[in-house]
């Protein structure tokens, strides 16, 4: 039951077929993963932080300015630094099960 | 929990980014048997349908070795965001037609399963909602619908779909448009 079912990485950054798989179960499921800006470490946190008190998957994403912002010149850099945040964080390490929240339900 | 880690619009005049990215995650593809970023969004919604379709192929030809997912954009999202101003765009170039949401499906599929599409269906970036733009969900309905009839598929929403601009936006609308195969809501 629930969405780690369907995933072959169950935290942490997922990739390839898992994103496919994420969004299929969306769609059976009629949910939709929130997708926040982030900009900073502050931001990274808080949105994780979200993202385990509502026990749902979520998408970090961040635009040319807001990577800009971040990591100065060197976007790798950031990404390099927010996949390191996002698998190494704390919360990820809380391990729990996931029950999916939907947004905008009846 | 699951992450996906994604960047966000990204028009004509930032692809050299997208290109850097790319690089980085071909670089780290290389090490890791991944790419750095889950997935990455291009945006020509401004440019040319052809333009906007032939180009995103020929990114998701460059993502797709690396099973990455691209998300891309058609129609117009109102509003103003990241330093595009459409606020007075005129209403028919914010609903996209099905048919358009075809030729991306066909275009696309065959390079690669994993792509999404932020359809215009009356989005407005930011929190105000101009009292003339409606939202209209029901549009995503016709876009599953067609390409459903078209490619013969058993799959009643072949399409992954993402909500722009949905800030102000109704409970109602949002599960609408979630009924209709939206899987990503940006929040902005």
């Amino acid at each position: 039951m629930g969405v780690q079912d369907v995933l072959s990485r169950k935290s942490g950054v997922i990739v390839g077929e898992d994103v496919r798989a994420l969004f299929k179960y969306a769609q059976e499921k009629q949910f939709a993963i929130p997708a926040i800006n982030v900009t900073s470490s502050s931001t990274v946190v808080a949105a994780l932080e979200a993202a385990r008190d509502s026990k749902s998957p979520i998408i970090l994403q961040t635009s040319q300015g807001g990577a800009a912002y971040f990591a100065g010149k060197v976007s790798k850099s950031f990404a390099v630094g927010l996949r390191w945040a996002t698998n190494r964080s704390p919360i990820n390490a809380f391990g729990m099960p996931i029950n999916v929240e939907r947004i905008g339900s009846r | 929990m699951p992450v996906v880690l994604h960047t966000d619009h990204c028009a004509k005049k930032l692809l050299p980014w997208l290109d850097g990215m790319l690089d980085a995650d071909e670089a780290y593809f290389k090490e890791h048997g991944e790419p750095l970023f889950s997935s990455h969004m291009i945006d020509l919604s401004e440019e040319s349908v052809e333009y906007n379709i032939q180009t995103t192929a020929k990114y998701l030809k460059r993502a797709a070795p690396l099973k990455q997912w691209l998300e891309m954009e058609i129609g117009i999202t109102g509003g103003e965001e990241d330093g595009v101003n459409n606020e007075d765009v005129d209403n028919n170039s914010l609903y996209t037609q099905p048919e358009d949401i075809y030729e991306i499906y066909k275009t696309l599929s065959p390079i690669s399963p994993y792509f999404s599409i932020a359809a215009g269906f009356g989005n407005v970036h930011g929190v105000y909602k101009p009292g003339n733009v409606k939202l209209h969900p029901e549009l995503l309905d016709k876009h599953q619908k067609y390409v459903k009839e078209k490619t013969g598929s058993k799959d009643d929403k072949p399409v992954f779909l993402v909500f722009h601009g949905g800030s102000g936006s109704s409970k109602k609308e949002f599960s609408d448009a979630i009924s209709y195969g939206v899987v990503k809501v940006n929040l902005e």
